[in-house]
C-alpha cells in the first residue's frame, strides 16, 4: 500500500510540476523537505525516547495491573461473552491497556494474539465474528491517555503550550470510541454470525 | 474553561508524579528502567527515520507542485458543509492509510500555520484522536485470513469522521 502510495505521490507531483510549471518549486522543496526532516528527527528524537523511558516505568511497575483492572468493567461490559481469566480476555485487557499508555509497540503483538484467540471461537472462519469486529474497531478509535507523538512534534514545531491539546484529544477520542461501539452494537442485532 | 487549561498543563506532570511514585512504592530502580525506555525509543526513531525522510519529501514536492491545491478545492465544499477547513483535505483523505504520511502532512500543515493556530489545533487534535484505520484492519484480518472486511472498514471510517467533528468541535467550545 505505502509502496503505491509513495511511487503515486512522486510521479504525480513531477507530472503536474511540468504541466502546471511548478517544476522549479517541486525541485527545490526535495531539498528543503530533507532538511526539514532531520529537524522534525531530531526533535521528535530527544521527546519520544523520554516518553520511552516513562512508558517502561509504567511497564516494569504494578501500575500497569492498576490499569488494567481500572479496565476490566469496561472489557466486561464490551465483549459479555468473554470468560475472565481465558488467554484471549488477557491478550484483550493488555492491547487495550498498552493502547491507553501509548505503548504502541507492545499493543500490536496482544491484539493479534487476541485476534487469533478470538477466532478459535468463531463459527464460520471465514468472516469475522462480532467479538473480532469490535475488537478491530476498538483498536482503530484511539484512546491515549497521553498523545505522546503528536505533542513532540507540536514541541518540534515551536508551541507555546505543546500539551494543549490533551483535553481536546480525549473529548475527540471518547466521542469516536462511544460511537464506534454503539454503532456496532445496533449493527450486531441485525447481523447474523456464521 | 480555567480549569480545562490548568488540567492540560498539569496532565503530563502529574501522570509522571504518579509513575514515579510508583515506582518508589515498589522499591524499583527507577533509573535504569527509564533508561532501558530510552534506549528502546532510540531505536524507535532510528527505524522512523527511512519512512519519514521518504514520505516528508514526497509530501513536500506534492505540496509545491500545486496539486494539493487542487484536490482541497474539489473537496472543499464537502469539508466547509461540516466546518472543517479545506486545508485539512490531504490529512483527511490519507489519515485512515497510512500514519506516517499523516505525521509528514500535519508537519507541514502545522509548520505553515502555526501550531497554536485553530488549523493547527484542529489538526493535532485529529492526529491525537485518529488512526489509520484501513491499515489497522487490514493487519489484524489478514491474521487470521479473513477477507471480507467490508463492514468494520466502513464503520471505522464513519467513526474517523466523527473524530475529525468532534475534533473541530473541541475547538469550537474551547476546549483546546
Amino acid at each position: 500500500m505505502i509502496n503505491k502510495i509513495w511511487c503515486f505521490f512522486i510521479v504525480i507531483a513531477i507530472a503536474f510540476g511540468f504541466l502546471n510549471g511548478t517544476y522549479e518549486e517541486v525541485n527545490n522543496s526535495i531539498f528543503s523537505s530533507i532538511t526539514d526532516t532531520i529537524e522534525l528527527v531530531i526533535t521528535l528524537f530527544g521527546s519520544m525516547c523520554f516518553w520511552s523511558g516513562i512508558m517502561n516505568i509504567v511497564k516494569n511497575t504494578t501500575l500497569i495491573n492498576k490499569i488494567q483492572k481500572l479496565l476490566s468493567p469496561l472489557i466486561k461490559s464490551l465483549f459479555p461473552d468473554l470468560k475472565k481469566d481465558t488467554e484471549v480476555y488477557k491478550d484483550i485487557s493488555m492491547n487495550m491497556t498498552s493502547n491507553i499508555i501509548g505503548l504502541g509497540n507492545a499493543a500490536t503483538p496482544c491484539g493479534l494474539k487476541a485476534i487469533e484467540g478470538l477466532q478459535e471461537s468463531n463459527i464460520n472462519k471465514k468472516k469475522l465474528s462480532n467479538n473480532m469486529m469490535l475488537f478491530i474497531l476498538i483498536n482503530t478509535a484511539s484512546i491515549q491517555l497521553i498523545p505522546t507523538t503528536i505533542i513532540s512534534i507540536r514541541m518540534g514545531l515551536g508551541s507555546k503550550n505543546p500539551s494543549g491539546i490533551i483535553v481536546g484529544v480525549w473529548f475527540a477520542s471518547i466521542i469516536t470510541f462511544l460511537f464506534i461501539v454503539c454503532i456496532c452494537k445496533i449493527y450486531f442485532k441485525f447481523r447474523k454470525e456464521g | 474553561m480555567k480549569f480545562i487549561d490548568f488540567f492540560s498543563k498539569s496532565a503530563v506532570l502529574i501522570f509522571i508524579l504518579i509513575v514515579v511514585l510508583f515506582g518508589i512504592k515498589e522499591k524499583k530502580n527507577i533509573f535504569s528502567l527509564f533508561l532501558d525506555g530510552v534506549i528502546e525509543g532510540q531505536k524507535m526513531v532510528i527505524e522512523l527515520f527511512p519512512t519519514l525522510l521518504a514520505l516528508i519529501v514526497a509530501v513536500g514536492m506534492l505540496n509545491s507542485s500545486g496539486v494539493i491545491n487542487i484536490i482541497s478545492k474539489i473537496i472543499a465544499p464537502i469539508l466547509n458543509f461540516f466546518n472543517i477547513s479545506e486545508v485539512l483535505a490531504p490529512l483527511i483523505i490519507l489519515r485512515p492509510i497510512s500514519g506516517s504520511t499523516t505525521t509528514a502532512i500535519a508537519t507541514t500543515i502545522m509548520s505553515e500555520y502555526g501550531t497554536d493556530s485553530s488549523i493547527g489545533l484542529i489538526t493535532s487534535c485529529i492526529m491525537g484522536s485518529t488512526e489509520t484505520t484501513i491499515y489497522v484492519a487490514s493487519i489484524y484480518s489478514s491474521k487470521v485470513k479473513v477477507k471480507d472486511i467490508k463492514s468494520v472498514i466502513i464503520i471505522g471510517l464513519l467513526g474517523d469522521f466523527v473524530g475529525i467533528l468532534a475534533s473541530v468541535t473541541a475547538y469550537n467550545i474551547g476546549i483546546m
